[in-house]
């Protein structure tokens, strides 16, 4: 089983690695026109969007998209299957399964993927977030049954401490976001990100029962309940990035990066 | 004037300019969020809320900044007439994007945060909101134009105008101002 670590931590070294560079490279990035451009203009109109330079650099989000068109082609078939088939079976888990019980499932796997948090934030040198992490977890397991509830929430200084993961603790190394991907069902994520779930899939407890049970279907069995239990949450973030977007594709890419970069800044 | 008295006096005069100023915004941004709930709440959702709340959120929204910026230096390309209609349409957009997002009778739990300054007559303003059960962090953007309006809004760090932005680009690059006039009249017709 060593060997099995030792190789897939050694993977995904190399595969950060050619993130890393691959996240350099000035092809394909799609930030917005240039502002100094605005300021070279000396009509009225221009001069007021000179003016604003100062906000427009925040508006800028660059993105490495090397594989556009196949990205494209991707979240085409992703938009197909939420439309057809994660919509469906989302308001159908709506119906069946009433928020309190929705909530508890989401509760229950959040509280288990503690050592995600745990070590992330170990690693990211914020130890003050590892000790509210442990408290949490502590909490939420003993007076929330098991994590279903989160009393913890209720406790000041247990409360809102931002989530952690493997992809923040790179951005936090200063790994770049690397080039853009859309995998079929799983959707958005960046090289860097990638690398990061597979870290996080390392650490997560549900992911041990395999390993510990000797096989995939033990994994799969614990896991899909989770699974399911997000296509709702999924689609709801989905909507909100694409609907009354003028290019969903480039709008799920925008909010996607935004809202991982804001996460590192945590 | 007794001690109390002139301690309230120096503590105003102490104060920094920047301080009061987002209090100011502040106060003006409670207010407007107030107002728009209260529009939503007596209406019955989808295009009826849109409707009601569109000259609620022009009085405290600067949607022509907000236009502007999204479309980005392309915009020194439109002719005025194409300017004027740009904001028309991304404001009805603008403004069912956010109504469809609010379900009559729904309150929203805001708590608002430190606000920063990040220029003259500028202020950011960090908030919380707890709504349906879920917790979102949303910063308002605002800049004081004769009166605070809003600018910009981040929503779980994803800025509207940002977002706009990468959009617009690329549809300016392929077809310039006739692709970004097509494209947002397309969106505007579309069902909500």
């Amino acid at each position: 089983m060593m060997r099995i670590l030792c190789l897939l931590a050694c993977a995904g070294l190399l595969a950060l690695a050619g993130c890393a560079g691959k996240g350099r490279a000035p092809d394909r990035e799609q930030p917005a026109p240039t502002a100094d451009a605005a300021r070279t203009e000396a009509d009225g109109k221009s001069s007021a969007v000179a003016a604003e330079d100062d906000w427009d650099a925040a508006a800028e989000v660059r993105v490495s998209d090397p594989v556009e068109p196949v990205n494209r082609g991707v979240f085409w078939f992703n938009h197909q299957l939420y439309r057809y088939v994660a919509k469906p079976f989302s308001s159908a888990y709506k119906f069946v399964f009433p928020d309190v019980v929705r909530k508890g499932i989401r509760n229950a796997y959040d509280n288990v993927r503690f050592p995600v948090r745990f070590v992330n934030h170990t690693l990211q040198g914020r130890l003050d977030r590892t000790a509210q992490e442990t408290g949490r977890f502590l909490v939420n397991t003993t007076a929330g049954v098991g994590g279903l509830m989160k009393p913890a929430d209720k406790i000041p200084v247990l409360a809102d401490v931002p989530k952690s993961d493997t992809g923040q603790t790179f951005a936090k190394w200063g790994v770049p976001h690397g080039p853009y991907l859309v995998f079929p069902l799983l959707g958005p994520t960046s090289c860097r990100d990638l690398v990061g779930t597979a870290g996080d899939t390392a650490l997560n407890p549900v992911a041990w029962i395999g390993i510990l049970f000797g096989g995939a279907a033990w994994t799969t069995a614990v896991s899909a309940p989770s699974g399911a239990h997000s296509v709702p949450d999924q689609m709801d973030r989905y909507d909100a990035a694409t609907k009354d977007s003028l290019d969903p594709y480039v709008a799920a890419r925008t909010s996607y990066i935004q809202y991982r970069d804001a996460q590192e800044k945590k | 004037m007794n001690p109390k008295q002139a301690a309230l006096f120096l503590a105003i005069v102490a104060m920094p300019m920047s301080a009061l100023a987002d209090a100011d915004a502040e106060a003006t941004l409670r207010e407007a969020m107030d107002e728009a709930v209260a529009v939503a709440n007596h209406s019955q959702g989808g295009r009826a809320m849109a409707d009601k709340l569109q000259p609620v959120l022009e009085r405290r929204i600067s949607f022509e900044s907000m236009t502007r910026r999204a479309i980005g230096p392309g915009w020194r390309e439109f002719s005025p007439a194409q300017q004027d209609e740009a904001t028309k349409l991304f404001t009805k957009l603008i403004i069912r994007s956010y109504s469809n997002k609010f379900t009559p009778g729904e309150k929203p739990e805001v708590k608002y945060l430190k606000s920063s300054s990040p220029g003259p007559g500028k202020v950011e303003i960090p908030t919380t909101m707890l709504y349906k059960g879920s917790r979102y962090s949303i910063v308002y953007r605002m800049e004081n134009r004769g009166q605070w309006l809003v600018t910009d809004i981040v929503a779980e760090g994803v800025s509207l105008i940002a977002n706009y932005r990468a959009q617009f680009d690329g549809l300016f690059k392929k077809g310039g101002v006739d692709a970004v006039m097509r494209s947002l009249k397309d969106s505007v017709a579309a069902a909500p």
